[in-house]
């Protein structure tokens, strides 16, 4: 409770506060509770079609796009794959875990 | 509604076990939920709104949309905060959309002015003289027992604002309520 509320006007407020029957309020509530839970049923129904209706519109579009972009990872990682396997390719590998090796001071004696 | 508890069970467990159960969608523990609070938000959008059937109605929104939105409230402690807050938007809402607050104001002022003193104003009519905001501040403080910051946060009103609009309700009410001998308790 506030520090500077008038005790007068809380003990007139308590006094007027109205104890309320609950049976019709609540009947009316149900009517209301019902409508409302239709309409989201149906709202989530359209939803729902809306986002297949899209899916099924955009989805060739997707397909199309997603294999061409693996087929150009595909040659990309397997030009990679040789360079990596030649001998120039695994020298340098071989010198970049060396220097991982030396950078975390696996290599000093204990 | 669905049942999930029996009808007792619900009525004797605990207010935050029955929103945990409604924010599971228990729509019987949501239903317990209302049979509870019922009272305390009509009464609160009556003071607002000294209108019965008009409050009625907002309490149903309010409800409903807690209903709708339950499964989003961060605490199960805070829902009687959370729905009072709902019901004082649903009330600001109102009052936006209806004539303005002034017009209202005037018409009880010739009211009171052609009546003369020796009408009795009661609470409601005394509450109902007040500016929106203040009569916001003050039924939040006297009728709800919330604190300045509670309201301050509920009404989403600066502190400092809520203080002034109390201390000057409150002497408007104090004045308006002695003035018809009403405040004898």
């Amino acid at each position: 409770m506030s520090e500077e509320n008038d005790a007068q006007l809380l003990a007139l407020f308590a006094r007027s506060h109205a104890a309320l029957p609950s049976t019709d309020f609540r009947e009316s509530f149900g009517v209301r509770l019902e409508r409302a839970r239709r309409i989201r049923t149906l709202r989530r129904i359209a939803l729902l079609a809306a986002a297949a209706i899209l899916a099924a519109w955009f989805m060739p579009s997707i397909l199309q796009r997603t294999a061409a972009a693996a087929h150009t990872l595909g040659e990309f990682s397997g030009s990679y794959i040789r360079l990596v396997i030649s001998p120039a390719g695994w020298a340098v590998s071989t010198l970049i875990a060396l220097g991982v090796l030396v950078r975390t001071g696996s290599l000093r004696r204990r | 509604m669905r049942q999930g508890l029996a009808a007792n069970a619900l009525a004797a467990a605990s207010e935050v076990a029955v929103v945990l159960l409604a924010m599971n969608g228990d729509d019987a523990a949501y239903g317990e939920l209302v049979r509870r609070r019922q009272g305390s938000i009509r009464n609160l959008l009556r003071r607002l709104t000294r209108d019965a059937a008009l409050a009625d109605d907002l309490a149903q929104q309010t409800f409903v949309q807690g209903w709708l939105s339950i499964r989003g409230l961060k605490a199960p402690g805070a829902f009687a905060g959370w729905l009072r807050k709902l019901a004082v938007n649903f009330w600001l809402q109102n009052v936006r959309s209806s004539r303005p607050e002034v017009a209202i104001e005037e018409d009880l002022r010739t009211e009171f002015t052609a009546s003369g003193a020796a009408q009795r104003l009661d609470l409601d009519a005394a509450l109902a003289r007040l500016p929106g905001d203040v009569r916001l501040c003050i039924v939040l403080a006297y009728s709800e027992g919330l604190s300045h910051g509670e309201i301050s946060q509920t009404a989403a009103i600066p502190l400092g604002t809520v203080k002034s609009h109390i201390a000057r309700g409150s002497a408007r009410l104090r004045e308006l309520l002695q003035g018809y001998g009403d405040m004898h308790v």
